[in-house]
């Protein structure tokens, strides 16, 4: 009986079924490996999807830097593209720097919107010791970017505060994005008159050019204008550009690209939001 | 769809002149029929491929990616010029090719890729989206057959990058080389 017991358990291990289910096994744990097989350099589904990455670290923002009269300082970077060297030097200076609360990237940290692009961009970032908000640039929008941005950072304009001082995030890639008003940011603004600063945030400056129309540049100063804003913070042109009176209660920073080895750090004390730029 | 037509046209005008170069004389029958898994041209792709000598041939694959695994249905169309150099006689019948290069263009199919951008766009403000170019390199073990249709089968594996992913590895330290590459396996049947 024992005899025809093992015979029958070792008949199952056959050289043929062996073989099955090798390769049923190496088929199906390849289909879910992301390490050995990808399918596509336009995948959407990554190693960070769902984790809703802006969303989280803003509520943890806010949780963290409640105290509406206590000076903090954040860091800016703005346009790594695939520059992730460059990016994770000024990633490793920030976090030496002890009174950064958190740190903004303005946006374009890919060139085609690709999730190998943001996957990378996201290795370095997470290294860092404090929370990060990203805001999309066009860049990011490409392709499926959009989407890619939607699944691991979440809703693309949304607003946190930090001691008081309200930020908005916004998309304005109004050719990529199909943007034609600025009604959504506005909302955001409504019933916001007891923050100490109020800053808004988007990849692109809205200033006259071939980008935006006059109407939308004047909605835009408006906008500022009748809600109190502070400071309007930009990346895109890969070129430092400070207007301190881009509108009488409104000053406007386009921070340098981190691809020219330049971040900023931004200090918010009772007189105001002051910049400075770091070098490395 | 205009774009896929055009896409057509054009990976026709490429193979016209490369299958007239091998060997047979109905030149636009197909030498073989190819199947492959991952390595960045779909889930699962098939094609046929057309031998010009001994050491170099072309094939035409579509090439499918799930919503389940991607995220999104991708649709890809991708034309190869494989080149193995070396040829080794195992056994009579019996081929080996220790090193097989591949060049790749992956077209995707769907309005978010572009070719040409639209007008709103200045001229080169982004490089084309839909097209990218690959390269890898594999092995492959074929077995002749004398039969009347079929004369060859063969499984290959390769490891493949794309270029855009190599030339941001040579460019910075820190991505991982795991990060760049797949592999991907197949199978072609000769006739």
């Amino acid at each position: 009986m024992r005899e025809v017991i093992i015979n029958k358990l070792s008949g199952l291990y056959t050289r043929k079924s062996f073989l099955k289910l090798s390769a049923a096994t190496i088929f199906t744990t390849s289909c879910y490996s992301n390490d050995l097989f990808k399918y596509s350099i336009h995948e959407v589904k990554g190693d960070y999807s769902g984790e809703n990455i802006n969303i989280a670290n803003a509520a943890l923002i806010e949780s963290m830097y409640n105290n509406p009269n206590s000076d903090f300082s954040f860091a800016v970077i703005a346009d790594s593209h695939s520059y992730y060297d460059e990016l994770r030097d000024a990633i490793k200076i920030i976090s030496m720097k002890k009174d950064v609360c958190f740190v903004l990237h303005l946006g374009d940290f890919a060139d085609c919107g690709l999730l190998f692009e943001y996957e990378q961009t996201i290795k370095i970032l997470e290294k860092l010791p404090v929370p990060y908000v990203t805001v999309i640039g066009n860049h990011d929008t490409l392709g499926n970017g959009l989407k890619i941005f939607n699944d691991i950072f979440g809703v693309t304009n949304f607003s946190f505060q930090c001691n008081g001082v309200f930020f908005i995030i916004a998309n304005n890639n109004n050719w990529e994005s199909d943007i034609v008003s600025l009604d959504e940011g506005i909302s955001l603004l409504e019933n916001r008159q007891k923050d100490r600063y109020k800053v808004i945030v988007t990849h692109i400056p809205v200033l006259n050019g071939s980008r935006f129309s006059e109407r939308l540049c004047d909605e835009y100063s408006e906008m500022c204008i009748s809600h109190n804003i502070n400071l309007s913070l930009h990346g895109h042109k890969h070129k430092h550009n400070y207007v301190d009176n881009f509108t009488e209660k409104t000053s406007m920073v386009v921070a340098d690209a981190i691809l020219n080895r330049v971040f900023y750090l931004f200090h918010v004390n009772s007189s105001g939001i002051e910049f400075e730029m770091v070098k490395f | 769809m205009s774009k896929v037509k055009k896409f057509i046209f054009l990976i026709l005008i490429i193979a016209y002149p490369l299958s007239y170069l091998h060997s047979t004389e109905n030149y636009l029958i197909p030498d073989s029929f190819v199947s492959q898994f991952a390595g960045y041209i779909g889930f699962l792709s098939v094609g046929v491929g057309y031998e010009i000598n001994d050491t170099v041939q072309t094939e035409f694959l579509y090439g499918f990616v799930p919503s389940s695994l991607a995220g999104i249905d991708i649709h890809l169309v991708t034309a190869r010029a494989i080149i193995s150099p070396v040829i080794i006689t195992i056994l009579p019948g019996y081929y080996f090719y220790p090193l097989s290069f591949d060049f790749f263009i992956n077209y995707a199919i769907g309005e978010q890729y572009h070719v040409k951008w639209p007008e709103k766009y200045p001229e080169r403000y982004y490089r084309p989206n839909a097209i990218f170019t690959g390269e890898s390199l594999g092995l492959r073990l074929k077995k002749e057959y004398s039969g009347e249709i079929i004369k060859g089968f063969e499984f290959f594996i390769d490891l493949v990058t794309m270029t855009v992913f190599l030339y941001d590895y040579i460019q910075n330290e820190d991505i991982e080389s795991m990060d760049i590459v797949s592999l991907g396996f197949g199978t072609r049947l000769y006739f």
